[in-house]
């Protein structure tokens, strides 16, 4: 309890100075405001406010910069759910129940279940990160190359459930995905694949320009060609902007369970924050009830809490392996390492002891931040959900800008724009025949992770295959892994057994 | 029984074109496995012959469907079964309206360089604006321009400079 | 692609302004995301350029990928004879270049200056049998294949290090067990939790892992011990090898003599303000300044030993 004390004695009383207050307050809205354009992800809107907080003391600075990051990620599931266009990889998932339940006319309900998921995930995680930091970061990095790419194979064989009506259309969604995650230099070897000469496809196909190829300029295509004349404008209200007893009731589960897979994903040197929100939006699919399983895919309020959750436990939990141990395992978290740079602070091991006011302030700036940015969310909701109410030609227009300057913006070049347009009209050719979306997504993600773990275990253990099966934690991810591909099918032929 | 190639049939097509055309592709790329012992060219191997397999299964798929005993059930089926001409038809579709769009878009990525962010952006949102239908086009074209000549002063304010009409200029 | 700018910046003009023959507007690229080295090294000239009072205001301009190549290329064509424009590269360009076919090259550009270096480290998990440079490369002798390296991405400083490392050793590049991780985080928990033998990267990055305890430091890369760093060299462990890992600014083709001199003369006076200094001693860079023609001379050589070791580790296609 030692770390409770340090907390409180020394993170509260730094954090809860007026000066600090204004410096999260500060922080948690710079953070939202940006956050909220596409394309401007967290990464690139700490980046920016670096420069912003070079006239502030250390804590102070540090305390901004934490809200900046959580601002940041609030943002991006704004516009995933408002505008069906991700800032950002972690919140692609939300976009799909998200945005279906504000076409419903229910973007209050979605967006406040972000907003207090978000709330409940950051704070519990704070309180992981806080008691138990050093004891996960340990054990984190007992978890090599091979228990990374069996935790990978869990996500295919989660999302591999979920595909649908049509496990062949799911497939071939997959398979899409994975192709074009082929696309760019394959890192153990240094050799370049499908680049066909071209330099911009080097490092692969950003991940943003094909969510929002797919969503937003897929679904502007796809309303333009077939919807023109069904319907004038989208519901933009119906009903309270609040969550209704019911929201609540079906919320706090898919929150908690959210959080109990974000955050441990955070803290592993591999982890990310996509992974859990994929598996999670598959946990909650998986075990709704029949009734709600029906609402999937049309607007299922499970689907936006527990991926959000995950998202920012998972967020707060790449704040482990950083604090303690000097490892930053996104981007964001690696310009939050030159943040801390620029005051010559090192995190790593000596950073409890060198600087104990400065990490407990931190942490105890996460907990306000978290409140702060509630606080802060829940009023905007009803000013959000306004924006729905512009004439639907003009929206659209809004988002297919918001879409092309998310994809130009950072590397200013052209090219993406047109990979914009071409994923754009493979989204619109995989609506209009009924494929599903989400497979793609992962195999774009996690395929080339996958692939890259293998072979790394693989030259580290030389190419012996057994390492998946000796290795203790991978077989047992290995052996869920099996479960969920055989049990069900097993179950449905029992059951069909058992009726017949 | 008359044959049609139905619109799902030209897809799966396209997805085995696609696998083989990969497959070619995957000849360029050195298989070196050094300690590993599989290389580069493995994981690509198996998406390429997945995407080959699925294709395939999904052309019988659609061939079953399109038997004699299915023919008549419509419903499901009725958005596959279309003409080879029409191949993408799903109730009324107004290709006029994806032309528009897909034309701004792409003379957006054209003219961003020419004209700045603020004109093409601009040309861009009432475009899309046209192709939904839009009843007000000249209240929609002001909205444009407002909503682009404002996302680039934030930028700007934000250090993110995005192509201007004349380089510092403010449009 | 003929449009300019990703300008970002311009937040750090708040610096004191002193008049005299001073540059309006300046351009620095970056040819990375924002916060990365090529980026720091960008911003850092660009306010010592100003706090200098040389130069009135600073654009730095990222433009991320393939290693700094696509950013050269950019620069390249759109500034070409511009003398107010600077592009920063480094060790890193130069083995990129090397092993993605790139169209552009060190040949197009106009070396001004080598601003600073760093050193790698070679460091193995406490648990390790390793206890200096011999008993390692006794090992990799004797079973290259067990010897797992990690480092930074395939081709870059960390790799060539090895594989040099590897030549001295009398083992072919070729058989070297190197496995690559890109940015950093990945590598050092690997190295923490045991999972590779040793790893490769520039000191600064993990001068807090080795006073912790928790790696232990067989070697750097320099050619002599640095008095405040108690880590011997490679190279008087028996290995001679001698590796930094450098980053300079380049102007574009096209400038005449004058404008070259004229802006070695600026990078030089920035380099050496308190602005400069000050981050410097931050990020540990070893100052390497070195312009003109000798700057030529060693990045010549930079490329003829890059070139070589890519080859004999057969990437790139």
């Amino acid at each position: 309890m030692e770390s409770l004390n340090a907390l409180f004695s020394l993170g509260f009383a730094t954090a809860l100075t007026p000066a600090n207050l204004l410096w999260a307050l500060l922080g948690c809205t710079l953070g939202t405001a940006i956050g909220v354009l596409p394309g401007v992800g967290p990464a690139v809107t700490v980046a920016l406010l670096l420069p912003v907080t070079q006239s502030v003391d250390p804590t102070g600075a540090l305390i901004m910069l934490a809200g900046v990051y959580y601002g940041a990620m609030f943002g991006g599931s704004t516009t995933s759910i408002l505008l069906n266009t991700p800032g950002e990889a972690g919140s692609i998932v939300s976009a799909l129940e998200g945005n279906k339940m504000a076409k419903a006319g229910r973007a209050g309900p979605a967006l406040s279940t972000a907003a207090i998921g978000s709330f409940v995930a950051g704070s519990i995680a704070t309180v992981l990160l806080t008691l138990l930091a050093p004891v996960i970061a340990g054990f984190a990095l007992q978890l090599g190359p091979v228990e990374t790419f069996a935790l990978m194979m869990l996500t295919f064989a989660a999302v591999s459930a979920v595909l649908g009506n049509s496990p062949l259309k799911g497939f071939i969604a997959l398979l899409l995905g994975l192709s074009m995650g082929l696309i760019g230099i394959e890192s153990q070897s240094g050799q370049s694949r499908f680049t066909f000469g071209l330099m911009p496809l080097i490092d692969g196909i950003d991940i943003v320009v094909v969510a929002m190829g797919l969503f937003a300029i897929g679904e502007t295509l796809y309303t333009a060609t077939y919807e023109n004349k069904i319907s004038g404008r989208i519901e933009s209200l119906k009903g309270s902007f609040w969550m209704s007893k019911d929201d609540w009731k079906r919320s706090w589960k898919p929150w908690l369970r959210g959080t109990a897979i974000g955050f441990p994903f955070g803290t592993l040197p591999a982890g990310g924050t996509e992974m859990p929100t994929f598996l999670s939006y598959s946990a909650e699919r998986k075990l709704a009830n029949p009734e709600t399983q029906k609402q999937f895919g049309k607007g299922a309020i499970e689907g936006v809490a527990g991926p959000e959750a995950a998202n920012n436990a998972a967020v707060t939990g790449t704040l482990v392996p950083l604090l303690t141990l000097g490892i930053p395992t996104s981007a964001t978290a690696a310009i939050m390492l030159s943040a801390f740079q620029q005051y010559n602070i090192v995190p790593g091991p000596l950073l409890f002891d060198t600087n104990p006011e400065l990490v407990w302030g931190l942490i105890a700036s996460l907990y306000i931040g978290n409140v702060m940015l509630l606080v802060l969310n829940l009023p905007l909701v009803g000013l959000w959900v306004q924006f729905l109410k512009v004439p639907r030609p003009l929206l659209y227009g809004g988002i297919v800008v918001l879409a092309t300057m998310g994809a130009y913006a950072l590397r200013q070049s052209w090219f993406d724009l047109m990979l914009l347009y071409i994923i754009g009209v493979l989204g619109f050719m995989m609506r209009r025949f009924d494929f599903p979306v989400v497979p793609l997504v992962v195999g774009l993600i996690v395929g080339p992770m996958a692939e890259k773990h293998f072979r790394r275990a693989m030259s580290i253990h030389q190419g012996d295959l057994t390492v998946f099966l000796t290795h203790p934690i991978s077989l047992a991810i290995l052996v869920v892994t099996a479960a969920i591909l055989i049990v069900p099918p097993l179950m449905k032929r029992r059951q069909k057994m058992l009726q017949a | 029984m008359i044959k049609r190639v139905s619109g799902e049939q030209w897809l799966a097509f396209g997805i085995i074109l696609l696998g083989l055309f990969m497959a070619w592709q995957l000849q360029d790329i050195p298989n070196d496995a050094g300690y590993a012992g599989i290389g580069p060219r493995f994981f690509p191997s198996l998406v390429v012959t997945g995407l080959i397999v699925a294709g395939g299964a999904l052309l019988m798929q659609r061939r079953h469907s399109n038997g004699p005993d299915t023919i008549l059930s419509d419903g499901e089926n009725d958005a596959a079964e279309v003409e080879a001409e029409d191949e993408f038809a799903r109730g009324d579709a107004d290709w006029r309206m994806f032309a528009i769009a897909s034309g701004s878009l792409i003379a957006h990525m054209a003219l961003i360089g020419l004209v700045g962010f603020t004109l093409a952006g601009t040309l861009l949102c009432f475009g899309i604006c046209r192709a939904l239908d839009t009843r007000r086009p000249t209240l929609d074209l002001v909205l444009s321009f407002a909503l682009a000549l404002g996302l680039f002063h934030l930028f700007k304010t934000l250090g993110l400079n995005l192509p201007a009409l004349i380089p510092g200029g403010v449009l | 692609m003929k449009l300019k700018t990703l300008l970002v910046s311009c937040l750090v003009a708040l610096a004191p302004m002193a008049a005299q023959a001073q540059v309006e507007q300046f351009k620095i690229m970056a040819p990375a995301n924002p916060g990365g080295g090529f980026d720091t090294i960008a911003r850092t000239l660009g306010e010592a350029l100003q706090a200098s009072g040389q130069v009135k205001s600073v654009v730095v301009e990222n433009k991320a990928g393939a290693g700094g190549a696509i950013g050269m290329a950019q620069f390249v064509n759109n500034e070409k004879g511009n003398p107010n424009a600077l592009l920063v590269a480094g060790a890193v360009t130069v083995g990129a270049l090397e092993t993605n076919k790139s169209p552009v090259n060190f040949g197009m550009v106009t070396p001004i200056s080598r601003l600073m270096g760093e050193f790698n480290v070679i460091v193995v998990p406490t648990a390790s049998p390793y206890k200096s440079i011999k008993d390692l490369m006794a090992a990799y002798k004797a079973n290259p294949g067990a010897v797992s390296i990690g480092g930074g991405s395939a081709g870059g400083i960390d790799h060539i290090m090895a594989s040099l490392m590897s030549e001295k050793a009398g083992v072919d590049p070729d058989k070297l067990n190197y496995i690559p991780f890109a940015g950093g985080g990945e590598g050092k928990a690997a190295v923490l939790g045991n999972q590779i033998a040793a790893y490769i990267s520039g000191y600064g990055e993990l001068a807090d892992l080795i006073k912790a305890g928790k790696v232990r430091a067989l070697g750097i890369s320099a050619a002599t011990r640095n008095p405040d760093i108690p880590v011997p060299t490679i190279r008087e462990q028996g290995t001679d090898v001698v590796v930094y890992n450098w980053r300079g600014v380049f102007a574009p083709p096209g400038i005449n003599a004058a404008q070259k001199t004229q802006l070695i003369k600026m990078v030089e006076t920035a380099v050496k303000s308190p602005a400069w200094k000050a981050k410097a001693e931050k990020f540990e860079w070893l100052d390497m300044l070195q312009s003109g023609d000798s700057f030529q001379t060693f990045l010549n050589e930079d490329i003829k030993r890059t070139a070589v070791t890519v080859k004999k580790l057969k990437l790139g296609n």
